[in-house]
């Protein structure tokens, strides 16, 4: 389970989140909505422990541990991965090499290569990418829709147990989206994570179905609700749905 | 590519592509036609190239060495190419002195230099002579590093061109490892040391011969 309590985390002197509050039980799907510019992205960074962002106050627990006293890679290691926006490139850094090189660090001594191998083959045709993806520098010069596939290669490799998916969807054409949505919910079905979806776009929501729908405005969640939020949202807006006039009038 | 071991003082390289490993204090390499060179174990050694007219080297280092002081010195004659990629992993207290010196016409030197650097010292001195008389040569000089403290990491371009008739540049960039390639592989659960040294090796792919590399 995953438990942020108060939590206010600023960049630059600037308060990007103030007493944010979110919990994820297990096995739950949470989609995180809200205007460009509110946020969203900043929780993601702040559970994988980003210096660029301070916190404040507050506290995130995942499964009773506090990832707040954790550096990155102990984050990473409880289980939690990231896809983001735009996936960097890193050349000269194949995806075998990161890889092979994480499941070692993790303790996976007597990492059997042949099998490596032939997960990396059997992932690649079930992501509609080359298998020559492997040994491809990680991102590098992929198109906006290959690299959220290289990354749910990644994603299927390292088996995390909580998911912060940052518009995944964004840059994806209709083809793309459609593969990329069934390969995250056919993982959801097979692992069961923990999982943080943040979009603006109906298509993902229609094939990852959310428990709970957040939206976050002035630095806090303002309105939770179930999937029909997310619809509601859609169908007339942000301000068009009330949401954030209403808010605003309460603050 | 195959591997020779040098023996002797003077190596003659005709359009070949070979992987030269010497353990002598100088060597001097004769090169006619295309040809592809990478040296190994270059330490505290002292190389004289000679490209012949019409001439191409492609001439490769990859290093892992401390406390070593290394010459390398360029002669081209007219029309020639030179391509210099050095890359160099964790330097202790080295020091690299290359001298190209451009005496004949439209030669083309393009020296890329890729360093890693790592609590110890790097001196790296570039000089370039083109002479008078000389005409349509070019020159381009292109260092980047990856270092951990940019104070231990000097960089002494030396352009001395004596002609109006050539195209000379100087690049030198000098910096840390890239911090948000090392927050995504950290987020991917490797150690800052792992995912640090997976960057800087990558770095220096750039300019090395995978094959070289994996020697």
């Amino acid at each position: 389970m995953l438990q942020i309590k108060n939590l206010t985390v600023k960049v630059l002197d600037k308060i990007i989140l103030e007493d944010f509050n979110l919990e994820i039980k297990d096995g739950e799907i949470h989609a995180l909505m809200g205007q460009n510019g509110a946020g969203k992205s900043t929780i993601a960074k702040v559970i994988l422990r980003d210096k660029n962002y301070e916190v404040v106050s507050g506290s995130i627990l995942l499964n009773g541990q506090d990832l707040l006293s954790m550096t990155t890679t102990e984050v990473a290691r409880c289980g939690v991965f990231l896809v983001g926006q735009n996936p960097i490139e890193i050349a000269g850094v194949s995806n075998a090499e990161m890889l092979r090189t994480t499941l070692t660090d993790q303790g996976e001594n007597n990492l059997n290569i042949l099998e490596f191998n032939k997960k990396l083959t059997s992932l690649c045709e079930k992501l509609e990418i080359p298998t020559s993806f492997i040994h491809r520098d990680i991102n590098y010069n992929m198109s906006g829709g290959e690299k959220k596939k290289n990354e749910l290669l990644h994603m299927w490799m390292l088996t995390p147990s909580f998911l912060i998916l940052d518009e995944i969807d964004s840059g994806l054409d209709v083809d793309a989206l459609k593969l990329v949505g069934n390969s995250i919910q056919e993982y959801i079905e097979t692992y069961h994570p923990i999982v943080l979806l943040i979009t603006h776009q109906k298509a993902l929501l229609d094939r990852i179905k959310p428990d709970h729908v957040h939206i976050l405005n002035h630095k806090k969640i303002i309105q939770s609700g179930d999937a029909s939020l997310a619809e509601k949202v859609f169908k007339e807006g942000f301000s068009g749905a009330s949401i954030i006039d209403r808010v605003s009038l309460d603050a | 590519m195959h591997k020779i071991k040098v023996e002797q003082n003077s190596v003659h390289l005709k359009s070949e592509e070979v992987f030269l490993t010497s353990f002598l204090d100088s060597l001097k390499l004769y090169v006619i036609g295309e040809v592809y060179c990478a040296i190994n174990n270059f330490q505290n050694q002292s190389l004289e190239v000679y490209l012949e007219e019409n001439s191409h080297l492609t001439l490769e280092f990859f290093l892992e060495v401390e406390n070593s002081k290394n010459k390398i010195k360029i002669n081209t004659e007219a029309n020639s190419q030179l391509d210099l990629h050095y890359a160099c992993l964790y330097s202790k207290e080295n020091e690299l002195i290359v001298e190209n010196n451009v005496s004949k016409d439209n030669n083309r030197n393009i020296l890329l230099f890729r360093l890693v650097e790592k609590n110890g010292s790097l001196t790296v001195k570039a000089v370039g002579k083109i002479e008078k008389n000389t005409k349509n040569n070019a020159y381009l000089e292109d260092i980047k590093a990856i270092t951990t403290n940019e104070n231990h990491l000097k960089i002494m371009p030396d352009l001395k061109v004596s002609s109006n008739l050539v195209l000379a540049s100087h690049n030198a960039t000098i910096g840390p490892v890239d911090r948000e390639a090392l927050f995504y592989l950290e987020s991917k659960g490797l150690d800052k040391k792992a995912a640090s040294t997976l960057i800087k090796e990558g770095f220096l792919k750039g300019v090395i011969n995978e094959e070289v590399f994996k020697n």
